[in-house]
């Protein structure tokens, strides 16, 4: 029973993609469209919660073969799942939160050309991503890997004819490829040593591996994570790829896909364990990044933008738990941060929706009466997100950074304290400018500001409940629900006994540290609101490398994309002039010996009278032949070639 | 007195490098067309002698299937060449560069 | 050595699909001769019909596993050659039905471009059943005639007859190398059947000899060194002619690759597996990078034909009869893939007259049944899951990996991701710059056709591969005994279900 249930998760979204994608452009209307869109993924939902709720009662990981594929006898790849709490987590959030995002959609998308369109991708998204985390090998894992990432990339381009659009889809999708690229070596790094891919099957014999072998897989799977998770120094695309529609963003960009990356290196702990240097890698890239993105949040002015670095930021929270082997903490992380950012997600959406289109929060301001439930609903999430107690954010969060402490990772335990305090004042900073003060809108957009229909509010209300409450399935910290029901598969973390009084000082220091983002957001954009262009002016420099996020994106324009453009060209042109040249004067030589005779009589009789200038001669003859296209250089190639490779097997024999 | 069959090998390998040298430098197309008959009458040479050598008959057949192909090339070779001629009124290989790179 | 030539029925039966297909051949000769005033579509048809029969034949023998040689071992028909004849006629099929829009262009001789198309292909069959060296060389300049005479094929062309002078020109001088290699096996082996060669001993002669026998194969597949027609001849050559002439030529030459590396020269598979590991590598390398720069899609797909074939060897320098099941199956998904592609070059040529990847602006909207099947055929290409390309390329990995070939698997995944910047500039072309005109594109029936048995072929091998690895498994039965070292491997039973 519980088999079939697991089978049935990703058919139903497979089905609605079918059906739209084939037929929903001819046969039914968009009420149809999206009813079966929203209602697969719901039937996904309430399939989990069955699965789910078996797991729990028996407390056993199932294992599940959909479909097999054998090459040539002894290989076998299967397209099998397998269910344990790690999964189960992932597959109530994605299900979960998609569900209500897809109702929101609804609502958000209503009217817009390619409605239909829209939601066979977000389906098919949704397909991707359940097979993600449900396979139970390598193959399947990489499988959803890459269909999440060509659903980004066909979402973020979904406004195809902006061209901002188009080239954050590009640039998605090439950054991406770098992290695919370290995910494939990883992956045949793991079959060449275990000679199989599948999970149970290489954690069992873990323990073979040499430790540099462990540390070269787990950190080939570190890039592919980096990429996937938008993590230095491969985080450039997830803030462009804000260009895709809001809901969008607050499923992919926010609640699931950027968490895959989370979920790989925690699928893969037991790899991860055996080796200190790829721990230590993963701890460093995550807290910088969380450090890192949260400065640049504090300058962006356009809502979603610095939603984006906030989920960077976020995501180098969750890899820090990961480095310093909090798995369970950076799991729940990625649980309350699945409902706080789909929450702001969403209410910055709907705040979008309200305002026609307007995205830089410099045109916002005092919308907290004009749009009530959007506002409220905005600051718990803002709240969430800020470590106030007891909201969701603030459990998980805590108990990264309390495990660094504990752990002694004090260096970590000051980037995320620090990075916490920049979250908690950039985010007021957020909540202040749109909600708060005097209106800064113009007057026609003033005039159509309306709170959104029913079915985008519904939604967040779900999503503002569960991040007020969502924080309680892991208290008490370190030994909630979530972390027995995680147990068996994320290793132990807590080894450690620590006195309450230290769990309880550390609490109160990462609320002090949220109250006083907040305060100082407060001062300046409250009670001061002069104050922060004073102090820009100020720090003029700061401010500007800030704006334009550390310059990576250019840095990577001039290092990266423009030798790459020149490589190929380069190579191009050494195919013409250099190869060319060598075969030319090779053919010249040959042509100087055949017409040697001729050659003799005329230029010895004619002596040394004439050398400067035949020497320009056959020069000017060269270059002028340097142009290819012609069939004797072919020829010539093809004989060089054969030189070539009966060198190679000279070689070969002689050896 | 029986001419052994290394002699051959040398006359063939040189009209062998002729051809194929020829098929590099020369231009004129109906040049580097007889330069590849060369190529295949060298081959022609080797068969017949080794067939000698080794008593066996393959060889030979060989020949006459090799000079059969010529024959075809030769046929369709001109054809080209005709229709080049028309088109350019040159049957010089290096007027021949619109497509490169 | 004699030559037998008593034949009995039950031989002449083995050259069936052969016999069938040469008196087709004539019958389309004579009605075009018959009918002047007959509509050439017509003659497509009647060209298709002999075709679909001949495949219906091969099917029946191949089911039926009927199997033998003639004339002395020269001949082989089994479940291999089987394979690669059905490739060769799908193929030929799939490119007559693209042909028949373009046909219109030709002033001259419309009719006996059909007769030429099926008779190269009839010269591939034989390729795929050649089994000494006589027959390689024959078969393979019977085959190569008809492309020489295609490739010129639009006589007021400048650029046609540019490639057809290239292609022959370097043809011949491939077949050149090609016979004198093979009268230097000849002389230091006095034989010419591949199976009799296995106990030759590595003279400088036979070494020689082989590797101008392997430039000629390596030239019919466009292997780095000796792609260097590929380009030019792709370019210049009409589209439907560059379409066959990119797949048909390649799947018959690695049935000859096959057994020569397999059954003649097995017992030097130390040498020429790193013979084929260089090659494969520039093959990837070259094609991969100086297709970044390419602006016309045809030499883009001529290069990234290269770095395919590159990869294919990838499958070859495995050395085991899973290497070879990966070739057969990525020749496959290759099939689909890139005539798709080539019947959209086609298409959109036919409508806009252009074959610049710069005039594919827009297409997304012009077209988008059109942008979206070449969006797949592309994928497929650059090998995404979940289409046919992707499977191919793991398989052709795998086989790869269980050798130890790690040098290999490393330069051809780093190669993979070189690809799809390319394929997606023309992607982003399609989706994302603006057309310079918005009008709507058509397409014919035939060419409709094409497409959808290439997206058919693409989408469904990708999604259930399980009859075609069989089919490949089974057609590659005579080098199970090469399976040694990798039998020796610890299996992998299928994963039990649990917990249920």
């Amino acid at each position: 029973m519980t088999d079939l249930l697991i089978k049935l998760i990703p058919v139903f979204p497979l089905l609605a993609v079918i059906a739209n994608g084939l037929f929903g452009r001819y046969l039914w209307s968009h009420d149809w469209a999206h009813r079966l869109a929203w209602g697969s993924v719901g039937l996904s939902f309430l399939c989990t919660i069955g699965v789910v709720a078996d797991v729990l009662r028996t407390g056993t990981a199932h294992e599940v073969i959909a479909y097999q594929w054998i090459f040539g006898g002894d290989l076998t790849i299967n397209l099998a799942y397998l269910v344990d709490p790690l999964t189960c987590v992932w597959l109530l959030v994605v299900t979960g939160v998609g569900f209500l995002i897809h109702v929101y959609s609804v609502g958000y998308m209503h009217g817009e050309d390619g409605f239909t369109r829209f939601f066979t991708y977000m389906n098919l998204f949704m397909v991707s991503m359940l097979l993600l985390v449900m396979g139970n090998n390598y193959a399947v894992l990489f499988i959803g890997w890459e269909g999440v990432g060509l659903c980004s990339y066909l979402l973020i381009g979904y406004y195809y004819d902006k061209v901002s659009a188009a080239k954050a889809a590009s640039k998605a999708f090439v950054v991406n490829r770098i992290g695919d690229a370290g995910f494939l070596l990883a992956i045949f790094l793991v079959f060449i040593n275990f000679k199989t891919l599948d999970y149970t099957k290489v954690f069992a014999q873990v323990g073979q591996l040499s430790p540099d072998m462990a540390t070269a897989i787990a950190l080939c799977l570190l890039v592919g994570a980096v990429g996937k998770s938008a993590q230095l120094p491969l985080h450039t695309w997830l803030p462009d790829a804000m260009e895709g529609p809001t809901p969008v963003s607050a499923l992919i960009h926010a609640a699931t896909m950027v968490t895959a990356g989370v979920y790989m290196v925690v699928r893969n702990h037991a790899i991860f364990d055996l080796s200190p240097v790829a721990m230590e890698t993963v701890a460093i890239v995550g807290g910088c990044t969380a450090l890192f993105a949260a400065t640049i949040g504090l300058v962006q002015t356009d809502i979603k933008r610095v939603l984006a670095y906030s989920t960077v930021s976020q995501l180098g929270y969750m890899f820090l738990g990961c480095g310093i082997g909090a798995y369970t903490a950076a799991v729940f992380h990625v649980m309350t941060h699945a409902f706080f950012k789909a929450l702001l997600f969403l209410s910055a959406g709907s705040v979008i929706h309200a305002l026609s289109g307007e995205q830089d929060i410099r045109k916002m301001g005092g919308l907290s009466k004009k749009i009530p439930w959007t506002y409220r609903l905005f600051l718990i999430g803002t709240v969430a997100i800020a470590g106030i107690p007891p909201l969701a954010g603030f459990w998980s969060k805590d108990e990264i950074m309390g495990h660094a402490f504990v752990h002694h990772h004090y260096v970590f335990y000051g980037l995320a304290a620090l990075g916490a305090f920049l979250t908690s004042f950039y985010m007021f900073r957020l909540t202040y400018l749109t909600f708060y003060g005097p209106s800064r809108m113009d007057h026609h957009t003033e005039e159509h500001v309306h709170e959104s229909p029913m079915v985008m509010v519904g939604p967040l209300m779900a999503l503002g409940l569960l991040s007020l409450v969502g924080g309680f399935l892991g208290f008490p910290p370190e030994h909630g629900w979530l972390h027995q029901f995680l147990a068996p598969v994320a290793g132990v973390g807590g080894e450690h006994e620590v006195g309450t009084g230290l769990v309880l000082t550390l609490m109160m220091i990462a609320t002090g540290i949220a109250l006083l983002g907040w305060g100082l957001a407060h001062y300046l954009y409250s009670m001061n609101p002069a104050a922060p262009d004073r102090w820009a002016a100020k720090a003029q420099g700061i401010y500007n490398t800030l704006l334009n996020k550390y310059y990576v994106d250019e840095l990577y324009d001039v290092l990266v994309v423009e030798p790459t453009k020149k490589l190929g060209l380069a190579l191009d042109w050494f195919d013409r002039v250099v190869i060319d040249g060598i075969v030319r004067a090779v053919g010249t030589m040959a042509e100087l010996g055949a017409a040697g005779s001729t050659w003799a009589e005329k230029h010895v009789i004619y002596g040394g009278l004439n050398i400067i200038g035949y020497g320009n001669h056959l020069l000017a003859k060269q270059w002028r032949q340097l142009q290819s296209g012609m069939v004797h250089h072919y020829a010539a190639i093809i004989i060089a070639g054969l030189f070539l490779l009966a060198v190679v097997i000279q070689l070969i024999v002689q050896r | 007195m029986t001419i052994p069959v290394f002699y051959y090998l040398i006359l063939s390998a040189v009209v062998f490098l002729t051809g194929l040298v020829g098929v590099l430098i020369r231009r004129n197309i109906i040049i580097i067309l007889l330069s590849v008959e060369l190529m295949l009458n060298a081959t022609n040479i080797n068969f017949v002698a080794f067939s000698q050598y080794f008593h066996n008959v393959a060889g030979q057949v060989f020949v006459f299937f090799a000079l059969t192909i010529a024959a075809a090339e030769v046929a369709v070779g001109l054809a080209i060449i005709i229709a080049l001629h028309r088109a350019k009124s040159s049957i010089n290989v290096d007027e021949f560069q619109l497509l490169k790179w | 050595m004699t030559f037998s030539l008593t034949m009995s029925p039950s031989d002449l039966l083995l050259l069936l699909p052969e016999i069938l297909l040469t008196c087709w051949l004539c019958v389309v000769l004579i009605v075009d001769f018959s009918f002047p005033r007959l509509p050439k579509e017509q003659l497509a048809y009647l060209s298709i019909a002999g075709l679909v029969g001949t495949l219906g034949c091969l099917a029946w023998f191949d089911i039926s596993g009927i199997s033998g040689t003639l004339f002395a071992n020269m001949f082989v028909v089994d479940r291999m050659a089987l394979f690669f004849k059905m490739f060769v006629v799908g193929a030929t099929i799939l490119v007559i039905l693209a042909s028949m829009e373009f046909v219109h262009r030709f002033k001259f001789f419309r009719g006996e471009y059909y007769f030429l198309v099926v008779m190269s292909a009839l010269g591939m069959m034989f390729m795929a059943s050649a089994n000494d060296l006589l027959s390689v060389f024959v078969t393979l300049e019977f085959s190569t005639f008809g492309f020489y005479v295609l490739v010129s094929y639009l006589r007021e062309d400048v650029a046609s007859n540019e490639a057809g002078l290239k292609f022959f020109i370097l043809g011949v001088f491939a077949a050149g190398l090609l016979a004198y290699g093979i009268s230097l096996v000849y002389g230091e082996t006095g034989k010419l059947v591949f199976s009799d060669m296995k106990s030759a001993q590595a003279t400088p002669g036979l070494i020689i000899g082989f590797l101008l026998i392997f430039g000629a194969l390596g030239f019919k597949i466009g292997a780095v060194p000796f792609h260097s027609w590929i380009p030019d001849t792709y370019h210049g050559s009409p589209t439907p002619v560059t379409a066959f002439l990119s797949i048909a030529p390649k799947g018959a030459a690695f049935a000859i690759l096959l057994r020569m590396f397999f059954v003649a020269l097995a017992t030097f598979k130390p040498t020429w597996v790193l013979l084929l590991v260089a090659a494969s590598i520039l093959s990837m390398t070259y094609g991969n990078i100086v297709a970044i720069a390419q602006k016309n899609i045809k030499r883009l797909l001529a290069y990234s034909g290269i770095a395919q074939v590159g990869n294919v060897l990838i499958g070859l320098a495995a050395g085991t009869k899973m290497g070879n099941d990966a070739i057969l199956f990525y020749l496959l998904t290759y099939l689909f893939a890139n005539l798709g592609a080539f019947a959209i070059v086609i298409a959109v040529s036919q409508a806009i007259g252009s074959e610049e990847i710069d005039d594919y602006s827009g297409l997304g909207r012009r077209s988008p049944f059109l942008a979206f099947s070449m969006l797949i055929f592309l994928l497929s290409l650059a090998g995404v899951p979940p289409l046919a390309g992707f499977i191919g390329k793991l398989y052709i990995f795998v086989a790869a990996i269980k050798e130890g070939l790690y040098t290999l698997i490393t330069v051809g995944l780093i190669n993979i991701v070189i690809s799809m910047y390319y394929y997606l500039i023309v992607v982003k072309k399609m989706y994302i710059t603006e057309p310079h005109d918005p009008s709507p594109l058509a397409v014919s029936g035939p060419m409709k056709a094409v497409v959808y048995i290439g997206l058919a072929g693409t989408l469904i091998i990708g999604v259930y591969p399980q009859p075609v690895i069989d089919w490949v498994v089974a057609a590659t039965m005579m080098f199970s005994d090469l399976a040694g070292p990798a039998a020796a491997l610890p299996t992998v039973p299928p994963v039990v279900s649990s917990g249920g």
